[in-house]
């Protein structure tokens, strides 16, 4: 990858953060523990969060302040704005249960 | 000049001038802001037989039916929906109150049937294990008040109604053989008058008609979450009359019951008591514990006017010919669209199809306009 | 139920400096914000620590850093990561805390909550990798993280140009710089602007970086499209006119980019004072719906309002505006003299002005035009959260709509889990547009409890049926 076409990445003026292990819909994925869910998810290359409600069209975060609710995911079975959400090792992520379970009821 | 002026355009108003329109009057609708903007439009659309008062069940149903015809004469199915409805006692002293009230309600027509807890789950498998009895209708359902306006709207426009929004009725003077109301944007006149104000029908006869009908401001609560997956089918209930639960077909649920906020005529519903709706919440989630998983992203307070004894007022006011009310019932957007067509029945000089309430019982002598209760309209501007 | 002399809603630089204020007069002072740590949105602390090579040059986080050091020492409870969700006279507030809903008790309460930025829809807004300007902002700052290069940073205000700054020094790259704003407008505002030549000296470096690093700048132009399939893959650039409307038939050029900075402004957050009664008035060079305040913050009753929350005015005024709120509140509760009131607040008012002179400079330039919201084609959605598009909006107001509470109703545009704050600008120009009435006349949504989405297994907490506080039974 070219650096024009990096993905989302930390300033690398800043220190590195240990990352720890989560679990993405099941897949497990490594991030920087206390970084803001959603941004650690982009630097994972995930910035998709769910589909929007009627259209199903992707989304991401958005605003990043809690405020537009974009970034709505499942930890541990709760809803959180992954936006405002540090990353803890051994979280549950799972994104879009609203159309998994419309998917799933239409299957 | 009209035929009829109606004051208001809630559910109540609305319906009577499409009535009257459809039969042939002319007919004007002033009213203050939007179309079914008031309790109209913001009540939690619950079209529960179960929950409706004994005395007026045979009402109940003819407004149930009405809105299961929505199409036919509000010209959409206005959300219409069909569940069944599932009420919950979750003591023995709830119980015994259950079983008491719904046999009154089946004596008067309603297709109810009390079941256990077991087979209560398996007709809302949402429920949670605490009911100890339930009992069972399969009319309840529900529509969505949210559209009502944008529907009368349109229905009335095509019957011809001159409909004027944001025109508040500042006055109503009587006339020689008739009614005018006074506007910011002008007098209005017309033959007869209807007072369909809702909560402000107490104020609008005082003020025009020297005439003390006192209502009860009800600040009724009502939440909603964010769209979930399918958590429950069913419109769900409790003994107590409390709650009003059920999942819209978009996802969200709407959690009602007339819990109470902060509120009068003048600002409307202006306080949620933080209290009451975590009550409400929490009585909704002991009956659906899925929703504990929810969000609530809003809460909205209505109010409803409802006389003393929570009955309607339909008819002709005393002293005043030509001059109608219609309002003053508890949980009037079930039974609304058949009052209004009652009212035009007896407007029209038809034999109504059941009897309608004369406002006469409702009215006590007031203080302030004491022994003016039949006082003439014409002098009371 | 916790009580206090004064509650604070909001941590940035208002809120942080009435704490400082009010605890000097001996007040029993509660803060809150939603936020891990105070500072507001210009003053968010760092998620992380930095390194002290770039601790040396950040201003912003310099000042920060003093002001929340001397909260911390003010003796101010700060409660952060709690979320005010009501708010009543008399006065309460009612939070989500991290373990619990809590309510709080005071005397008098003050105003801080900031603002939130606007963003008018256009195709493609809603892909993931677009994220408001003021959101980059937060992801260089509290997350030291760039967006994927390269980045097109759109709309319009300074920190268009604080934003592809910040993400070329952090060493991502910027595709391009895309501002509905004319070179001549800048200029024009150089007036207004001089009372603070550090901060037009570092808007110069910003501008200055940009060019040497070759960033074009494509001045009085806008996103007419952003493409992409689930991600953001170029961006369409038009040229507007002045009123902010693409003009027909202008050279549109396409562009790669991986993600997309928009937005069109800072709006106060309002919905706090609403919900209190508060009156307020339409004022699109403030940012929109302000409270009618005094010049000194005051609401009523035991209420002030300071900050951009009051109107965007910036940082500095809104310290200024946060230490008059402090001052008033003090005297309010007889802390201080009407005479010892006056002295203070007479040092501080002619600062405040200045402040407020450069803040409304800055926030008029931003003030929004009729042209970009009319521009919005039928199919692009409004209302991101239910789907809402601009034709639906048309087809509303076509059937009788004039009031932004009847566009909700009927089409659910705002009823969201948003609730209703990531499209209300864009739906009110539409309706008003359409209705040719003012966006006084078409009005704002009335404000909804809970203020932030609550999440039930935290409100309602542990409970056995009898805790549930049954009201009155009415006759069956
Ligand atoms: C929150 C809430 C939830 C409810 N839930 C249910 C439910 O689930 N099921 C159910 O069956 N019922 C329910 N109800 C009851 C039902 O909504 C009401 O009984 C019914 O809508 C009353 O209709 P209305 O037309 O009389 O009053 P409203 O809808 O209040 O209409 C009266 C209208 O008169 C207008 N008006 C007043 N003064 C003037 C004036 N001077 N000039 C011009 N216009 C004027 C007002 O602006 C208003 O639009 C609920 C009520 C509320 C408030
Ligand atoms: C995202 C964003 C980024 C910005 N970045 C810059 C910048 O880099 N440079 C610049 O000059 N200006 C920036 N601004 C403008 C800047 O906000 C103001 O000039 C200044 O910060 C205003 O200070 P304030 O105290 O009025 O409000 P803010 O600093 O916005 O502080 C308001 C505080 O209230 C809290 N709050 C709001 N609602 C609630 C609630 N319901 N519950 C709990 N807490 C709540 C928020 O978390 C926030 O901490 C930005 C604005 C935004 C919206
Ligand atoms: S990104 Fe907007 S709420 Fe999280």
């Amino acid at each position: 990858m070219t650096q024009d076409a990096a993905g989302w990445r930390a300033d690398p003026a800043h220190p590195a953060v240990p990352c720890v292990a989560v679990t993405l819909d099941g897949q497990t994925l490594h991030l920087p523990e206390g970084q803001s869910l959603a941004v650690a998810l982009a630097m994972a290359g995930q910035l998709e969060l769910r589909r929007s409600p009627t259209a199903g069209t992707p989304r991401g975060m958005f605003c990043l302040m809690g405020s537009c609710q974009e970034c709505l995911v499942h930890v541990d079975g709760n809803a959180v704005l992954s936006c405002l959400e540090p990353v803890r090792a051994g979280m549950s992520v799972e994104r879009d249960l609203l159309h998994r379970a419309r998917d799933g009821a239409s299957a | 000049m009209h035929d009829t002026l109606v004051v208001g355009g809630g559910v109540m108003g609305c319906a009577v001038a499409l009535h009257l329109a459809r039969a042939g009057q002319r007919v004007v609708l002033l009213e203050k802001g939007g179309l079914c903007m008031q309790a109209s439009g913001v009540n939690a659309g619950t079209l529960a037989i179960q929950i409706k008062r004994a005395a007026l069940i045979p009402y109940a149903l003819r407004g149930w039916e009405m809105w299961s015809d929505a199409r036919q004469w509000l010209g959409s199915d206005a959300g219409f929906h069909q569940v069944g409805g599932v009420t919950l006692a979750f003591t023995q002293e709830e119980a015994e109150m259950l079983a008491e009230r719904m046999e009154a309600r089946r004596r008067n027509g309603a297709p109810i049937e009390m079941v256990g807890s077991n087979r209560a789950r398996e007709l809302e498998p949402g429920l949670s294990d605490k009911p100890v009895l339930a009992s069972w209708c399969a009319l309840d359902g529900y529509a969505s008040s949210n559209e009502l306006g944008m529907l009368f709207r349109a229905a009335l426009a095509n019957a011809d109604v001159e409909v004027r929004e944001f025109a508040s009725v500042d006055a109503i003077d009587r006339l020689s053989g008739g009614y005018t109301a006074r506007t910011l944007a002008g007098p209005v006149s017309a033959s007869r008058v209807v007072l369909a104000g809702g909560m402000w029908l107490e104020a609008l006869l005082k003020r025009d008609f020297g005439i003390h009908i006192p209502l009860i401001c009800r600040v009724n609560q009502v939440s909603v979450t964010e769209r979930m997956p399918p958590i429950m089918r069913r419109v769900v209930g409790v003994a107590t009359g409390q709650l009003t639960l059920k999942q819209s077909q978009n996802g969200t649920v709407i959690i009602g019951g007339g819990w109470q906020g902060k509120g009068d005529p003048e600002r409307g519903g202006y306080e949620v008591i933080p209290e009451n709706l975590i009550g409400n919440l929490r009585l909704a989630s002991y009956a659906v514990p899925a929703l504990r998983k929810a969000r609530v992203v809003r809460t909205w307070l209505g109010l409803e006017g409802n006389t003393e004894d929570a009955m309607p007022i339909v008819g002709e006011l005393p002293g005043a010919p030509n001059a109608f009310v219609i309002g003053g019932v508890r949980g009037g957007f079930t039974i609304g669209p058949f009052m209004g067509m009652l009212l035009a029945q007896h407007i029209l000089g038809q034999q109504p199809e059941m009897p309608i309430f004369d406002p006469t019982r409702a009215i006590v002598p007031s203080p302030s306009a004491a022994g003016k209760t039949t006082r003439r309209p014409d002098s009371a501007s | 139920m916790s009580r206090y002399d004064v509650i604070i809603l909001g941590g940035g630089p208002a809120g942080m400096r009435a704490a400082i204020t009010a605890r000097q007069h001996g007040l029993d002072v509660a803060v809150i914000d939603e936020g891990q740590r105070p500072g507001g949105q210009i003053y968010r602390a760092p998620s992380r620590d930095l390194q002290p090579h770039e601790r040396a040059g950040a201003t912003d986080l310099a000042q920060g850093e003093r002001l929340r050091a001397a909260v911390a020492e003010s003796g101010a409870h700060l409660l952060t990561r709690h979320r005010a969700w009501a708010a009543a006279p008399g006065i309460r507030v009612d939070c989500i805390a991290p373990d619990g809903p809590i309510s709080l008790e005071a005397d008098a309460l003050i105003l801080a909550t900031g603002t939130i930025e606007r963003v008018i829809p256009m195709p493609g807004l809603t892909l993931p990798g677009v994220i408001g300007l003021a959101a980059a902002t937060i992801l260089l700052k509290a997350h030291a993280v760039v967006p994927g290069g390269p980045t097109v940073v759109a709309g319009v205000g300074p920190l268009l140009y604080a934003v592809a700054a910040g993400i070329g020094k952090a060493g991502g790259r910027v595709a391009a710089v895309v501002d509905l704003l004319a070179p001549s407008e800048w200029a024009g505002a150089l007036l207004g602007l001089i009372s603070r030549p550090d901060l037009l000296a570092r808007g110069a470096g910003w501008m200055a970086g940009l060019r040497r690093a070759g960033v074009p700048i494509h001045h009085r132009a806008t996103l007419a499209a952003i493409h992409g399939g689930r991600g953001v893959e170029a961006v369409e650039i038009a040229p507007v006119a002045a009123d902010w409307s693409m003009i027909p038939g202008g050279p549109q050029s396409r562009i790669a980019a991986a993600s997309v900075a928009v937005g069109h402004g800072l709006v106060p957050a309002t919905e706090f004072a609403r919900l209190m009664g508060v009156a307020h008035r339409y004022d699109a060079a403030r940012g929109g719906w302000v409270p009618e305040v005094s010049e000194d913050g005051r609401a009523g009753e035991n209420l002030y309002i300071a900050g951009d929350c009051a109107g965007v005015s910036g940082a500095a005024a809104a310290e200024l505006a946060g230490s008059l709120a402090g001052l008033g509140v003090a005297r309010d509760l007889g802390r201080i003299s009407d005479d010892t009131y006056e002295k203070l607040t007479a040092r501080l008012r002619p600062s405040l002005r200045r402040a407020q002179r450069f803040g409304w400079t800055i926030s008029a330039m931003m003030a929004l035009r009729p042209g970009l919201a009319c521009g919005i084609a039928p199919k692009t959605i409004v209302c991101r959260c239910e789907d809402i598009s601009r034709q639906a909006i048309d087809n509303a107001v076509a059937g009788g709509v004039r009031h932004v509470n009847q566009l909700k109703s009927t089409t659910r545009c705002g009823m969201g889990p948003c609730q209703g704050r990531s499209c209300a600008d864009a739906a009110a120009e539409i309706v008003a547009a359409n209705t040719g009435l003012s966006r006084e006349a078409v009005g704002i949504w009335t404000p909804r409890v809970p203020l932030r989405p609550i999440p039930l297994e935290i409100a309602l907490g542990d409970f056995t049926y009898a805790d549930i506080p049954w009201p009155p039974m009415l006759p069956a």
